[in-house]
């Protein structure tokens, strides 16, 4: 075991190399469109491949031809994606781009914020969905869904994430959503430090179920 | 004496040294708390440093609503079971590095366990189930209030006041069979 001085030094150098990681984990940013797109076409080369009767020796035969058929097919899914986006975000309204705190009420409770208002469904838990200006209500499955998602952390950042502590982001432009960003961390009135975390197709189909 | 937090709001405020004091306090009795999970003082040290590091290169997630200590102890409490969980097969094999590090961790022990009583239950606290040792742990060695733990544990102030309430009956049993006269 290291020496008072040895560990202190540890201590500081440790803390650099985390700060150095977090400066790169800021700058990774996932929104929807290239997600959703890349998605989309990868299932579309998938279905492509295997739908197609001889895909592989026609390659063989032909490998330009195909090339540019596939090319074809893979820019018209993207074009395809892409509408598909807009109509995914067409249900969602400009007035939803809030900020959307999520906080369990047991974590909450532990960090004496304010009790989340009860509703009067029985079927709504206690847990609410904070934002600046309304509570958004839901069950405890989609609650548990939502802290997946901010759960999925580096493992670095496993403690925080246990705390379930995050903000989910809409962006919009023309009235359409086009990208949810979800950070972690970002209760503190002293600061907000973010760490985007990369949504899945499911995470999107959540979220916008939840906020139209 | 300053609090832990007031030190570390000094260290905010660019008193770098003040941190030296927050090691100071938490150094051994952290290293033991996370000793207790991994079974080896060098691993124990290295999460250890690995908690204070984080405060300092994240001091904005904590955010004085809680006491320092018990954001320290849940930070250390959930790198030592990750680190477990990783390490698990390793753990096993590491008993070198355990027998080397024994004479230095045996004076924080030392530290800690400063009466007959307390050493009882410190020998006995691995005999119980995780949750009902890392209860104890934190109620009878650190001191911190059953909602201090709950946060710490991620559970609740009552599933605390059961663990320690059912801990506390395993571990008379123990002593017991032990021959160790419990005071209380």
């Amino acid at each position: 075991m290291r020496n008072d001085q040895d560990f202190e030094k540890l201590v500081f150098e440790r803390a650099e190399e985390i700060k150095a990681r977090d400066r790169k984990l800021r700058v990774i940013r996932t929104s929807l469109m290239p997600l959703a797109a890349a998605f989309v076409v990868l299932t579309a080369v998938g279905i492509h491949g295997a739908f197609s009767s001889n895909t592989t020796q026609n390659m063989a035969d032909t490998p330009y031809t195909d090339y540019e058929e596939r090319q074809f097919t893979n820019n018209t899914k993207d074009d395809k994606a892409k509408e598909n986006t807009y109509n995914f975000a067409d249900d969602i309204a400009a007035e939803q781009n809030d900020d959307i705190a999520v906080i369990p009420e047991d974590a909450a409770e532990a960090e004496n914020i304010e009790p989340a208002q009860e509703s009067e469904a029985s079927d709504i838990t206690a847990l609410t969905f904070i934002s600046n200006e309304k509570n958004i209500y839901t069950d405890a499955d989609t609650i548990g869904q939502i802290s997946e998602i901010l759960k999925r952390e580096p493992s670095e950042n496993a403690f925080e994430s246990k705390g379930y502590r995050g903000k989910i982001e809409a962006t919009s432009s023309g009235g359409k959503v086009t990208q949810y960003i979800v950070y972690s961390d970002h209760l503190t009135k002293e600061g907000t430090e973010s760490v985007t975390i990369a949504l899945t197709e499911n995470d999107l189909t959540l979220l916008t179920q939840l906020f139209s | 004496m300053l609090s832990a937090e007031d030190a570390f709001r000094n260290f905010l405020s660019g008193d770098k040294s003040a941190f030296s004091a927050i090691i100071a306090e938490f150094h051994d009795p952290l290293i033991f708390f996370i000793n207790s999970f991994v079974k080896n003082p060098d691993t124990a040290e290295d999460i250890a440093a690995d908690c204070f590091a984080e405060l300092i290169a994240r001091p904005n997630r904590f955010s004085f609503r809680s006491s320092l200590k018990s954001y320290l102890y849940s930070m250390a409490h959930h790198k030592a079971v990750d680190h477990i969980r990783k390490h698990k097969r390793m753990m096993l094999l590491d008993d070198d590095s355990r027998l080397t590090a024994d004479d230095d961790y045996a004076e924080i022990e030392a530290r800690m366990v400063t009466d007959e009583r307390s050493r009882k239950l410190h020998e006995a606290l691995p005999k119980l189930t995780e949750n009902y040792r890392t209860a104890l742990h934190l109620v009878y060695f650190e001191q911190l209030s059953y909602a201090e733990a709950a946060k710490v544990m991620g559970k609740t102030t009552k599933q605390i006041d059961n663990y320690v309430t059912r801990g506390k009956a395993a571990l008379k049993k123990i002593l017991t069979e032990e021959g160790f006269v419990n005071e209380e």
